[in-house]
């Protein structure tokens, strides 16, 4: 075991290998207040990738509904049993242990392995929130009852637990992009990386026998395209990119800006100590425990800061870009109302206004002569 | 590994029981008739080997599964056959998602027949040669192919798979090669998505997590379980141009491991010999 510095539990941690970032760390980030669950990112992903044989049951990408729903059945409640009881106090390095310290001796991260049956239900309790709503309860607005919608990719992770279980070393991390990959060559079909990921994003494919998971679209990263469940969001929730740790964080990298900076988006059950690299603008309008269980105690401070949005414009034409373009913005600047994206080399991507224009027509056209409905 | 363990491994595990397994020479062609009762009847008394749980490299069992396989063999001056046996209270394959096969290795040294390399499979500079048996390939060859995904989960629903439609209008039906672009293993020439029609699989190893297969096994093998046991028969050339040669009235080594299904042992996950036993291809 080596010891490594993980920024997002703040302090150093047991890893099977030693540090060695890569290069460009992709990323994405995903506003959970936009999310409706529509499963476009599901399907896009899912016809660009897992359509052949032994894939049918996989979803490399997919949405589930919080609390209750999971794919597989119950991923986060049976990893978080495993790993029993762990405190983390606010703005505080989390002394608790994460799923490598915790393993006992012969495996490699804590972990538990799910039945074929669990990965039979994309969404099991969809739509279903945390409480039952009783008659007159709908427009009470108190949001006692909640739920939200979680859309899930594989996160790249920077200490990734199936690169670490694999025994033999078939999975590599990307120096060029940090995405990690099985090499579909030399993967014996173990399952040790199926059973160690604790957010259940490698698969085992029955039909070639042997382990698949998400590859971050890297034909498409490659040529500065974002991965297809980013641009085919039609709730433009997502926005792809490469982040940096802290420490070398850019305010005009719009993931930097979003995760270090503003402190909008956080990363997912950081405390299990993967370092994940799929960030989250958590839900405002959820149960804070839960929250802090699945974002950590900080989670108070990325809702406030999305509730005042409407007073930092370089975050609200940062949101605005979300979604604005097929490729990948490496810089952006908010200027004049207007945020701009930038590509690698400094050529201006997309413009949008912060504010659409506002136009309204009267009910009667003088040009044509004719009346204007909303009538369908 | 580090190199100071790795140095005691190479010490400590070359080491080999002074027991050994005598194998008689037949007249028949063990080619033929490896797998039928009457010609075992030739065949020295089985000989007992301890295994134990892997105990060098995470994933570990928590204990040993197989505590002994039962070895007898047999040669005809071509080829060697040996029969394993061991006890086994459930057959497993392993189809579905999470489920594990029965399966079996025999292990041969390469360079030097006498001093063998670490038990480990092999060290660096110093390969194996491996013959693995899965109940999974047997069932393969049982229907003469893999067993499709609407045979594993009948009640699945897929709505097609790409390049293979019922209805191509006037666009050329796809070759096998442009269906098998879509599937990663396949396409990648992983050994592992292929079929095996002799029922096993020929490995390379120099140590732990480096198994390679070899291409054309020359190998083959059929097991029976029955009687909550499993006998399994392995029949292999005794010459090899590049893997383990064996000569008649000559010593040599072998060294086995064994995985349960029930207890979702594959990889790493096996009950093993930590010492070669001796094999004497008797001249008669």
């Amino acid at each position: 075991m080596a010891k490594v510095k993980n920024w997002q539990i703040d302090r150093e941690m047991e890893y099977p290998y030693a540090e060695n970032r890569p290069k460009k760390q992709w990323a994405i980030v995903f506003d959970l207040n936009k999310c409706i669950a529509c499963q476009t990112c599901t399907l896009a992903c899912k016809t660009t990738w897992t359509s052949g044989k032994g894939q049918e049951y996989m979803l490399w990408n997919n949405v589930e509904t919080k609390p209750y729903g999971s794919y597989p059945l119950a991923w986060d409640v049976r990893v978080l049993e495993r790993l029993g009881h762990q405190a983390w106090e606010a703005k505080k390095p989390y002394y608790g242990k994460t799923i490598y310290e915790a393993a006992e001796a012969h495996e490699k991260a804590a972990h538990f392995s799910p039945e074929d049956q669990d990965w039979m239900y994309p969404n099991h309790g969809e739509d279903d929130c945390a409480n039952q709503v009783n008659g007159g309860d709908y427009l009470s607005l108190k949001h006692d009852k909640w739920f939200f919608y979680l859309p899930r990719t594989c996160a790249h992770c920077t200490y990734p637990a199936c690169l670490a279980a694999c025994p033999r070393k078939a999975i590599y991390k990307r120096q060029e992009d940090g995405v990690v990959l099985i090499d579909q060559s030399r993967c014996r079909g173990y399952g040790e990386c199926v059973k160690a990921c604790p957010y259940k994003k490698s698969m085992y494919n029955p039909h070639t026998r042997v382990s698949e998971k998400c590859i971050g679209c890297y034909p498409a990263v490659e040529q500065g395209l974002q991965p297809q469940c980013v641009v085919n969001c039609i709730g433009k929730i997502r926005i792809m990119g490469f982040i940096n740790p802290p420490w070398n964080a850019k305010a005009d990298n719009p993931v930097d800006y979003l995760v270090h900076k503003a402190g909008l988006a956080l990363p997912y059950y950081p405390q299990l100590g993967l370092e994940p690299n799929i960030y989250y603008i958590p839900p405002v309008h959820a149960n804070q425990e839960y929250l802090q269980q699945m974002f950590g105690p900080n989670v108070n401070q990325a809702i406030d800061a999305y509730r005042i949005l409407k007073d930092d414009k370089v975050a609200q034409g940062l949101l605005m870009l979300m979604g604005s373009t097929d490729r990948i913005i490496r810089r952006f600047e908010v200027k004049d109302d207007f945020a701009f994206g930038y590509d690698e080399s400094g050529d201006e991507l997309v413009s949008v206004p912060l504010v659409e224009k506002m136009i309204t027509r009267t009910a009667f056209d003088e040009k044509f002569g004719a009346v204007r409905n909303n009538t369908p | 590994m580090s190199p100071i363990r790795f140095y005691l491994s190479t010490i400590f595990l070359s080491t080999v029981s002074f027991a050994q397994i005598n194998v008689k020479k037949v007249t028949t062609n063990l080619s033929q008739d490896y797998q039928s009762v009457a010609v075992w009847q030739n065949a020295d008394k089985e000989f007992s080997v301890s295994l134990m749980a892997q105990p060098m490299v995470t994933p570990k069992p928590k204990q040993t599964s197989v505590a002994n396989v039962f070895v007898t063999a047999l040669h005809d001056g071509k080829n060697l056959a040996l029969r394993l046996r061991w006890s086994d209270p459930q057959i497993n394959d392993s189809d579905k998602l999470k489920s594990y096969s029965d399966a079996v290795a025999v292990q041969f040294p390469i360079n030097d027949n006498l001093q063998p390399p670490a038990v480990i499979m092999g060290h660096q500079g110093n390969p194996v040669h491996i013959f693995h048996w899965r109940y999974q390939y047997q069932m393969d060859v049982k229907q003469g192919s893999k067993r499709e995904i609407q045979q594993i989960y009948p009640n699945m629903t897929v709505d097609m798979y790409p390049q293979d439609y019922k209805f191509t209008g006037n666009i050329p039906k796809a070759t096998q090669e442009q269906k098998d672009a879509f599937l990663g293993g396949t396409a990648a020439g992983n050994p592992k998505s292929y079929y095996k029609p002799q029922g096993i699989d020929e490995l390379m190893a120099e140590g732990f997590s480096t198994t390679v297969t070899r291409p054309n096994p020359q190998a083959s093998a059929f097991g029976v379980w029955e009687n909550n046991e499993w006998k399994v028969y392995i029949l292999r050339p005794l010459k090899y141009q590049d893997g383990s040669s064996l000569q008649e009235g000559g010593k040599s080594h072998v060294a086995f491991a064994v995985w349960q299904g029930e207890n979702e042992e594959v990889g790493g996950m096996k009950s093993l010999t930590m010492a070669w036993t001796p094999l004497l291809l008797m001249e008669r």
